[in-house]
């Protein structure tokens, strides 16, 4: 296995892709946060100036996170395109019989394959993350590390993208038409980003649900005994606003997918880059607060709840620390992680793919 | 540790299925140590099939296949299979430091050695990719050759050679049976080449083994046979049997039959001296195509 890893690592340092890649990985975030500078200090006012920066400590934290962690949606495509060119390669020139000639198992062939691209993957995330917080600085935005915590949510996120590698590893192994994993992978990459932010926006728990229904009609018992609103109205309220006008097919669709994977990582860690700023989540807070979803249904619908954010502080189906979520996501990536590289593996041992 | 054992290889009623289709069919054959084996068969008789399951590239569905090494130990057979295994962006050098890597070898100055030994010692920077077919089959032969392997398995070696190349590949082959005893099992199209090169011939068909032969047999079996027609046979035939030949006379027809290869003009000289005037001489050679076309019939299509 030793001498397989060896092969392998030699490999990857001699692929121009990959030092392509890792280049990109550098230049890319330092770039980015160069744009942010020009965008936060840019002034119209009398011409083109540029301020100076001026970010509060909340905004300088949210900032750092979501350049720093865009490599869950930035280097997807292009770990697709270097794994399954890369172990292709291995494929058409038949470097695997030989390995298999040599003598080594199946089992060390794969397993050395696993665990040189992950880390080449886990690379590739750390230099774009590092140079991410290095273009922040010397662009004189700074950076501001939550103390620290923040390196724990970069851990998750690298742990999440893993299964992303681990993924496309075993489509680039077990097809042995090499045009077919080339295509799903990049496939994978490029909905991943989608399908992540849409998945993660279903992570409200049915209790949440179940919590905001029995206090709005606290509430509504009180407005009635204040004379406020009738019974009548209230009945029809409650029947109009239930559990299913909040929780409708595709939240039953899509949130069994987000209890068992990590595909909501980008939802729930705003991870989502320019997509969480254009959509106003721009904040990086210490728990993934589900109760503003009912607030926001509640102002843009008729439903005139008379819950307020206060009302929902204190409720805990309404609140996911980032402590409790980052465990959670990262059993269910190992597991994921588990269950493909297994699949993987008793393919690449049957099939006669050399 | 090496086992001291008379064989190689011994395949043991193997049987590979690929769906209903059945590949190998019982088959079974000893490859002794130190020699060529050849293995002569017709497109789809089954001889990459064994040469893939023999080198662990495929499992069998039955039977069994025994190494007289330890074949577990890295390295220990090496196998050109179908296409050369090599990185075609890389040199020939590095393409070996690879193989080396891959055997867990001491990268050295025996790379440089193997690429000698192959005729690739002067390819410099120039990638594989880039190399002719002789190269890279060349260059296979190298990586398959890294860490000393006691049996080399060739499937097809110098197909799409040219006779340049084919000369080549034949006298690395050659060299390495002799020089370094490995073992080899090869197999070719090219039956006149074979014949050239192989110690022991294994002829497959409906993947099977149908017959197992040594060279020295086949030649009794079959070789040049040469119709004297002389007015004086019986002072013809010491002459021909002092060459080294094997000699029958059919009274009826009144020719000698010389079985054996020889050089003309010193018989006839030797004939002449002995006062034997030969009226007229024909050569019929039974060679290793005729041979495999009479064992196992119809065309030629080894």
């Amino acid at each position: 296995m030793l001498k397989l890893l060896r092969f392998e690592f030699r490999r990857i340092i001699k692929s121009v892709f990959f030092w392509i890649i890792t280049a990109y990985s550098f230049v890319m975030p330092v770039l980015t946060a160069f744009i942010y500078r020009a965008l936060i200090t840019l002034d119209l006012d009398d011409g083109i100036k540029f301020t100076a920066v001026n970010l509060s400590k909340d905004e300088l934290t949210f900032l750092t996170w979501m350049i720093a962690v865009s490599f869950i949606t930035d280097l997807p495509k292009f770990v697709a395109l270097f794994t399954c060119l890369h172990l292709g390669r291995d494929y058409t020139d038949g470097i695997v019989r030989n390995k298999i000639i040599a003598g080594h198992s199946r089992g060390a062939i794969y397993g050395s394959y696993m665990i040189t691209q992950m880390a080449a993957s886990v690379f590739l995330c750390c230099i774009y993350m590092f140079s991410a917080l290095f273009g922040l600085v010397i662009s004189g935005i700074g950076a501001y590390l939550n103390g620290g915590e923040m390196f724990v949510r970069f851990g998750v996120a690298i742990i999440v993208f893993l299964v992303m590698t681990v993924a496309f590893v075993v489509l680039a192994l077990i097809f042995r038409r090499r045009a077919l994993p080339l295509i799903l992978c990049i496939l994978i990459a490029v909905m991943s980003n989608g399908v992540g932010a849409v998945i993660g926006s279903f992570n409200t728990p049915s209790k949440a649900v179940d919590d905001y229904i029995r206090i709005r009609h606290e509430k509504y018992e009180e407005m009635i005994e204040a004379g406020l609103i009738d019974e009548d109205t209230v009945e029809d309220l409650e029947d109009k606003y239930d559990k299913d006008s909040y929780l409708g097919v595709a939240w039953k669709l899509f949130h069994p997918v987000y209890v068992v994977s990590p595909i909501g990582f980008e939802g729930d860690y705003q991870a989502g880059g320019v997509t969480n700023l254009v959509s106003g989540a721009a904040e990086y807070t210490d728990e993934i607060d589900f109760s503003v979803n009912f607030i926001m249904q509640a102002m843009y619908s008729g439903d005139v709840s008379p819950v307020t954010p206060h009302d929902l502080k204190k409720v805990d189906s309404m609140h996911l620390s980032y402590a409790k979520n980052n465990l959670i996501y990262i059993g269910k990536s190992v597991a994921w992680m588990a269950v493909i590289g297994t699949w993987g593996f008793l393919v690449f041992r049957k099939k006669n793919l050399f | 540790m090496t086992e001291n054992k008379d064989y190689v290889i011994k395949v043991n009623e193997v049987s590979k299925d690929y769906g209903k289709f059945r590949a190998l069919d019982s088959m079974s054959f000893t490859v002794p140590k130190g020699s060529i084996y050849g293995l002569v068969g017709r497109n789809g008789a089954g001889k990459t099939t064994i040469m893939r399951v023999i080198s662990g590239l495929q499992k069998p569905t039955s039977g069994t296949v025994e190494y007289g090494f330890d074949h577990k130990k890295l390295g220990k057979v090496g196998a050109l299979v179908e296409l050369p295994s090599i990185y075609s962006n890389q040199t020939a050098r590095e393409n070996l430091v690879f193989q080396y890597i891959n055997l867990g070898l001491k990268i050295d100055g025996s790379i440089e050695e193997s690429l000698n030994l192959v005729g690739l010692g002067n390819t410099g920077k120039k990638k594989a990719g880039k190399f002719s077919l002789g190269m890279r089959q060349r260059l296979g032969i190298a990586m398959a050759m890294s860490g000393n392997p006691e049996v080399l398995i060739l499937d097809e070696p110098i197909n799409g050679l040219d006779p340049q190349g084919i000369i080549q590949i034949r006298d690395l082959l050659i060299r390495l049976n002799r020089e370094k005893g490995v073992t080899i099992i090869i197999s070719s199209h090219i039956l006149s080449e074979l014949s050239k090169l192989a110690t022991d011939f294994a002829f497959v068909e409906g993947g099977k083994v149908v017959k197992e032969i040594k060279a020295e047999s086949l030649e009794d079996a079959g070789g040049l046979v040469t119709e004297f027609y002389s007015g004086t046979p019986e002072r013809l035939i010491p002459v021909l049997n002092a060459k080294g030949l094997t000699t029958t006379f059919d009274p009826q027809s009144g020719i000698v039959f010389a079985k054996g290869y020889y050089n003309l003009t010193n018989v006839v000289i030797a004939a002449n001296e002995a006062g034997v005037n030969i009226a007229r001489v024909v050569t019929k050679e039974t060679d290793l195509e005729t041979y495999f076309v009479k064992l196992v019939g119809g065309g030629s299509n080894a």
